[in-house]
């Protein structure tokens, strides 16, 4: 890979150029300032990277700032960002995923660990060649790969960009691991699945279909707003997500919120034809008493709960007798 | 990452560097405390201490990898005490810039036993 690291402190950089080079087979790229590596990122002359190693706290731009720089370069929304930090606290790892981190590893370095995080990147961006879902409001067209209309399994997850708390499905899986579990205690996981999703992903295009995801992303974004929360599209319909201790979703209201936001948005296909898309909320399940291994399993979990949301739903459609939620 | 670790040869070049820049950031740290206690400006005594902060955040980052793992939780812990002075409506109380002076002073000491080792 193609790496570029930024770091004001030479030491680290140094360090980075040592490991980086015992690892072997990846070039790495340092700069000092996180001004000039957007310089060079811009440059149309430069080498394209296929990897970011950021420090947050810099003079002049923090790593985080930097984030959001980069993922507004069409060619880089979707390139793997690894946070390199010694700033564990939740706020600061929280706003790093917000703004596009994919990972992050707290300094000081231990080699096998560095070593493991990159091979993980290197994964993540040789799989990145995927179609991306579109966001209406920042879409450009030198950034719409030429594949798009290439048909996606239901099931895959789907990058969503500049929505506001929705991050990567791969950045929401490395922060429920490394976030450790007193940083987890009190939050709580929930999740939301678009009803009779199959029907949508047969009856619409992919680029449709992947405008579809965005625009639900954006509405549960809007919706929510000043709600602490993390959420990933998972793939099957299904959006996962992790409230912070400040705030408990119930589960309820939630769904009436979200499909009354939702009623209102005037969604539509490329033909205008209108969609009436409402959504089926999984249950919220509190963090607190969960063991280390078992965090990670509650997105599962919240997707697994949030489908059979759906499917009780769509069944209890052709219940005469049943007497519930017609959301 | 251990600094004795034998298969990454070549750490000796950086962990020098380490400590040349160690010797001169111990200095501009015990400048840092120097200025602020000498000075009846709060606002004055935050910027000093702020950048000692800066300077023990540097430390801390990177000690660790390269065999000063003590060093570097030192660095932390001060950082920290550091850090919760300036984000703390205190900063009039001299008690407690005292208290982060000695902290800082404590760290200085550390690192002279480290360059001295």
């Amino acid at each position: 890979m193609q790496i570029l690291a930024v770091d004001d402190d030479p030491i680290i950089l140094e360090l980075l150029q040592h490991f980086v080079t015992a690892f072997g087979d990846h070039v790495l790229t340092i700069v000092d300032c996180p001004l000039d590596a957007l310089d060079l990122l811009c440059d149309s002359n430069a080498v394209h990277f296929d990897c970011f190693l950021l420090d947050i706290q810099m003079p002049k731009m923090t790593g985080i700032e930097l984030v959001e720089k980069i993922r507004q370069i069409p060619t880089y929304v979707d390139t793997p960002v690894l946070m390199l930090t010694a700033m564990t606290d939740r706020t600061h790892i929280d706003a790093a995923f917000k703004a596009g981190a994919t990972d992050y590893v707290t300094k000081p370095f231990e080699v096998n660990e560095l070593r493991g995080r990159i091979n993980l990147l290197e994964a993540i961006a040789v799989s990145s060649s995927r179609p991306l879902a579109p966001n209406s409001s920042s879409w450009s067209a030198e950034a719409q790969p030429l594949a798009f209309n290439d048909p996606i399994a239901l099931h895959d997850p789907l990058s969503v960009y500049d929505v506001e708390n929705f991050i990567d499905h791969a950045a929401m899986e490395n922060y429920i691991i490394r976030l450790s579990r007193s940083k987890l205690f009190g939050s709580t996981s929930f999740s939301l699945g678009i009803r009779a999703v199959e029907m949508l992903h047969n009856s619409l295009t992919p680029y449709e279909f992947h405008s579809l995801i965005a625009d639900v992303a954006e509405v549960i974004s809007d919706t929510l707003k000043g709600c602490g929360f993390l959420m990933t599209y998972a793939g099957g319909g299904i959006y996962v997500g992790i409230a912070d201790c400040n705030w408990r979703p119930q589960t309820e209201h939630l769904m009436d919120s979200i499909n009354i936001a939702l009623s209102q948005a005037d969604l539509a296909d490329n033909a205008g034809a209108r969609l009436e898309i409402r959504v089926s909320a999984g249950r919220a399940v509190r963090l607190a008493w969960k063991a280390s291994d078992s965090i990670l399993e509650s997105l599962a979990d919240a997707y697994t709960s949030a489908e059979d949301a759906c499917q009780i739903f769509e069944e209890s459609r052709n219940d005469f007798w049943f007497v519930g939620k017609t959301g | 990452m251990k600094a004795t670790d034998s298969t990454l040869p070549g750490l000796e070049r950086i962990r020098a560097h380490f400590l040349e820049r160690l010797a001169t950031s111990y200095q501009e740290l015990s400048t840092c405390v120097i200025d602020a206690l000498n000075t009846a400006n709060p606002d004055s005594a935050g910027r000093s201490l702020t950048k000692a902060s800066t300077i023990l955040h540097k430390i801390s980052g990177s000690a660790g990898s390269l065999g000063f793992e003590e060093l570097g939780d030192a660095a932390r812990r001060c950082e920290a005490s550091v850090l919760g002075y300036l984000d703390t409506s205190t900063r009039h109380d001299k008690k407690r810039l005292e208290d982060v002076a000695f902290n800082i002073s404590d760290f200085v000491y550390d690192c002279i036993i480290v360059l001295d080792a």
